[in-house]
């Protein structure tokens, strides 16, 4: 790796920790709404630390899960989303939240049963569907993840009819993004060591997805097995984005402006822009929780998937004037 | 190295794109693939590379199905220049032509080679898609000869379309070197001119057959050529007999 | 032959036309377009004169038919149902400007009110009351000081795992209740706020009441409940619109308060 590369992601790995840092001390009083920065009092610290470390994980998972997208729709606008991901996660929690209220019955960690299935339902009908001669079709692909989108969507404003005022406050406030405050060590454990060796992975396949940015014919011919990085590609950056909606809900963004973002520093090199990508994801999401904590419209802080939407929006407008031609 | 396409057929759904196709290469040969527009040039360029199976026939190199070869094993016999090259992302022309070695290992000085033949190596720094099309065509070519192994297989689908008479001139050169080094260079070529001078043999397809065959000399001839494209064609041979110009 | 299937198309769309019966003189046809003034309507002892509502007005018979909610009125099948009262809530957004139109026309007669206090639903309450009924009457939230009922408190709707809901503010009609009960509420701000555990913890309520119209899901109340706070989940179907049923909801929110 060259020198000026290992100078990037050394200050970009500094920015990250200057970032938590932040989040750790920002202190707001309830009252006036004035900000301090000061460590806050032992009982309250896990209620800074729970988030940051969800924040590392779902950013970075969803950094890389861009990235892997944008290189396997060959398309610079994909992101998790493109792929139904969040509708269909957000059916799977509608649909559990009508289950639950509609036979008075309730699920420990249902939230999270009902993301989980609704995600792998969805990419499941997403990859089936996209599937031409033996391998993943990007364009096809793109289309379907499109159309399950809408249809998904429409489910969910079909259950939105169907429960009480109070489960479609909770589902709308789902759907805009949140970063879990308390959450179980062994929830965040076991998905921070499954982020990690997807990204881990998809690093490792960096040369592979070098190559694979050539046209089919051109990939093949130096010998990339287009159908088999296709289909790894996929499943790996699905369950990146998965664990993203399980922890934090649907996020905006990140998964889209990351990839891009680090595409500014590193260039021709997927495994040294995969470990630079999980960095700036992270980075961004990090910010965004910073941001929001020092935000209040009068009625509390803004849900974290606003800013990142908000933000996003105009870093990714900045990025596309430019590098207009680069992207 | 032998090349052998046995009674190769192509169908796109109801689409017959090639059909009944028979020929043998061996090593050191370049052969020249000629033809109107859709007469199936590119169709079976790709059958050769591995890089499409034919509906019918098979295609073998050394008595191996070429389609049925593992893409990272085919990479080290077989290298391919497409008309367009494409690339989706922020590449420089060198790792572009570094991309060629992904089957084979990276080397610096292969790379640096092929980069000096085509006359990149002082512009190897340049982002692809700020490069020019003779510029990407010709990086497309040095990726091929990164990649390639003396006694392999070279196939290119109208390698000089973009180029300048310069570089025409170095491509046909490098062509020559490689045919020497015990390889087989298949190109498919729009200019007949430049296929008479570089060419040991012609092929040449019309509507998805091959309607001639063998020694370019033999077969490239203003009535055969002619009656193929359906022009007249007009010819000009050099005082020495060597140099052939041919135009409509 | 054309014009005959013309006429004839136009003979069978007439005959389809719903409500062609008359509205005699005197009936009552109210539709409510705000789930907190149906069911107002319903507790006043109105419910027969209700002839369309919204789709979240989950209180009343369900056979009714909906004609749209406070963004997407359908304005077609209100006018079908020929109302002679439409009923809707005020928002910071003002009020539907067509149906402002066909209220102007004569159409119905058009009657809107803010709804985020007490005080709202007692004036809703009165007007129904006094516009159906005999007498303007009014309701009445019986509390009393008491000792056994613990201060500051928070109230707090059932939040997404790993985070709190929205807590009512000041100026809701959750508050006003908590004033009459003589109970602090810890939330300084107005309306619905976003609060963080964190928050939560430094505010030190004496008790957090999660509360639901439906059934309270256990990973949001551990949640809370890790803040170190008394937590008490309170599910009442009325408890997220304010109605005039806030008198039962206030009456059932005392008994589960008072501490053991």
């Amino acid at each position: 790796m060259r020198i000026r590369t290992l100078s990037i992601i050394v200050f970009l790995g500094i920015c990250l920790i200057v970032a938590a840092l932040v989040r750790l001390l920002i202190t707001r009083d309830v009252d006036d709404g004035s900000i301090t920065f000061s460590l806050p009092e032992d009982r309250f610290f896990i209620y800074r630390f729970v988030p940051l470390i969800a924040a590392f994980i779902v950013g970075s998972g969803l950094g890389v899960s861009g990235m892997g997208l944008q290189v396997l729709l060959r398309n610079p606008l994909a992101s998790p989303w493109i792929l139904g991901l969040s509708s269909g996660a957000g059916l799977g929690v509608m649909t559990m939240m009508f289950v639950e209220h509609t036979y008075n019955v309730g699920f420990l960690g249902g939230q999270s049963i009902g993301a989980v299935i609704g995600a792998i339902v969805t990419l499941s009908l997403v990859y089936l569907l996209s599937r031409r001669r033996g391998g993943i079709d990007p364009i096809t692909m793109v289309l379907v993840g499109v159309v399950i989108s809408v249809l998904c969507g429409a489910g969910i404003m079909i259950l939105q009819h169907a429960v009480p005022m109070g489960l479609r406050g909770a589902f709308t406030t789902w759907l805009m993004g949140s970063l879990p405050e308390i959450e179980a060590w062994w929830k965040l454990t076991v998905l921070g060591v499954i982020t990690l060796l997807g990204i881990l992975l998809i690093a490792w396949w960096g040369p592979t997805l070098d190559a694979a940015c050539l046209s089919d014919d051109e990939a093949t011919s130096v010998g990339v097995d287009l159908p088999n990085i296709r289909r790894k590609l996929f499943v790996t950056s699905s369950v990146l984005a998965a664990i993203g909606v399980i922890l934090a809900g649907p996020i905006a963004f990140v998964g889209l402006i990351a990839p891009h973002g680090a595409r500014l520093f590193i260039h021709g090199s997927h495994r040294v822009l995969t470990l630079t990508t999980a960095i700036v994801g992270a980075l961004l999401l990090v910010c965004a929780d910073d941001i929001r904590q020092l935000i209040d419209v009068g009625s509390g802080r803004l849900p974290i998937g606003i800013v990142t939407s908000v933000f996003g929006g105009i870093v990714f407008l900045v990025l596309l004037l430019r590098n207009r031609g680069r992207i | 190295m032998r090349l052998h396409i046995s009674d190769v057929g192509v169908r796109f759904n109801k689409i017959t794109a090639l059909r009944g196709v028979h020929a043998s290469a061996d090593g050191g040969k370049i052969i020249a693939v000629l033809g109107p527009n859709a007469s199936g040039k590119t169709t079976l360029l790709r059958l050769i590379a591995g890089l499409l199976s034919p509906t019918y026939g098979k295609i073998e190199l050394d008595g191996i199905r070429v389609d049925r070869m593992k893409p990272y094993d085919r990479a080290s016999k077989v290298s391919w220049v497409p008309r367009v090259a494409e690339v989706a992302g922020a590449f420089t022309i060198r790792r572009v032509v570094e991309l060629g070695r992904y089957a084979l290992g990276p080397s610096t000085v292969r790379v640096d080679e092929a980069l000096a033949r085509v006359d990149l190596l002082d512009r190897s720094e340049s982002l692809w898609h700020e490069a020019s099309a003779g510029m990407r065509q010709r990086a497309a070519f040095a990726r091929a000869l990164a990649q390639r192994t003396p006694g392999g297989l070279i196939v290119l689908d109208e390698p000089s379309s973009a180029l300048d008479l310069q570089h025409l001139q170095s491509l046909g050169d490098l062509l020559r070197r490689c045919a020497s080094e015990g390889d087989i260079v298949i190109a498919a070529l729009h200019d007949i001119s430049f296929a008479m001078e570089i060419a040991d043999e012609a092929v040449v397809l019309k509507e998805g057959q091959v309607v001639l065959a063998g020694q370019t000399r033999a077969v490239l001839t203003p009535s055969s050529l002619g009656g193929v494209f359906g022009v007249d064609l007009a010819w000009a041979v050099d005082d020495a007999g060597k140099r052939h110009l041919v135009m409509p | 032959m054309r014009n005959f299937i013309i006429v004839s198309l136009l003979f069978v769309f007439g005959a389809c036309h719903p409500n062609s019966g008359q509205v005699e003189q005197g009936d009552v046809r109210i539709i409510s377009i705000s789930p907190g003034i149906t069911n107002t309507i319903i507790d006043a002892g109105y419910e027969q004169f209700l002839v369309g509502r919204s789709p979240f007005c989950f209180h009343a018979d369900q056979e009714i038919p909906v004609v749209g909610d406070l963004r997407n009125i359908d304005y077609e099948r209100l006018l079908r149902l020929s109302p002679t009262h439409v009923f809707v809530q005020k928002t910071a957004s003002g009020i539907d400007a067509h149906l402002l139109a066909l209220a102007t026309q004569g159409n119905f007669e058009l009657r809107t009110w803010p709804l985020n206090r007490v005080s709202d639903i007692q004036v809703i309450y009165g007007d129904v009351t006094e516009m159906f009924g005999d007498l303007r009457l009014s309701f009445q939230i019986d509390t009393s000081e008491n000792q056994l009922v613990p201060s500051p408190i928070l109230v707090i709707t059932q939040g997404v795992q790993g985070n709190a809901g929205l807590s009512f503010g000041k100026e809701t009609y959750i508050d006003d209740v908590l004033q009459m009960m003589g109970v602090e509420n810890v939330v300084h701000q107005s309306g619905w706020v976003s609060l963080s555990l964190e928050d939560i913890g430094r505010l030190q309520p004496k008790a957090i009441i999660v509360v639901s119209d439906s059934l309270i899901n256990e990973g949001s109340l551990s949640s809370i409940r890790s803040v170190g706070y008394r937590v008490i989940p309170f599910v009442h179907e009325h408890v997220l619109v304010p109605s005039s049923y806030i008198v039962d909801v206030a009456k059932k929110l005392q008994e589960v308060i008072i501490e053991p």
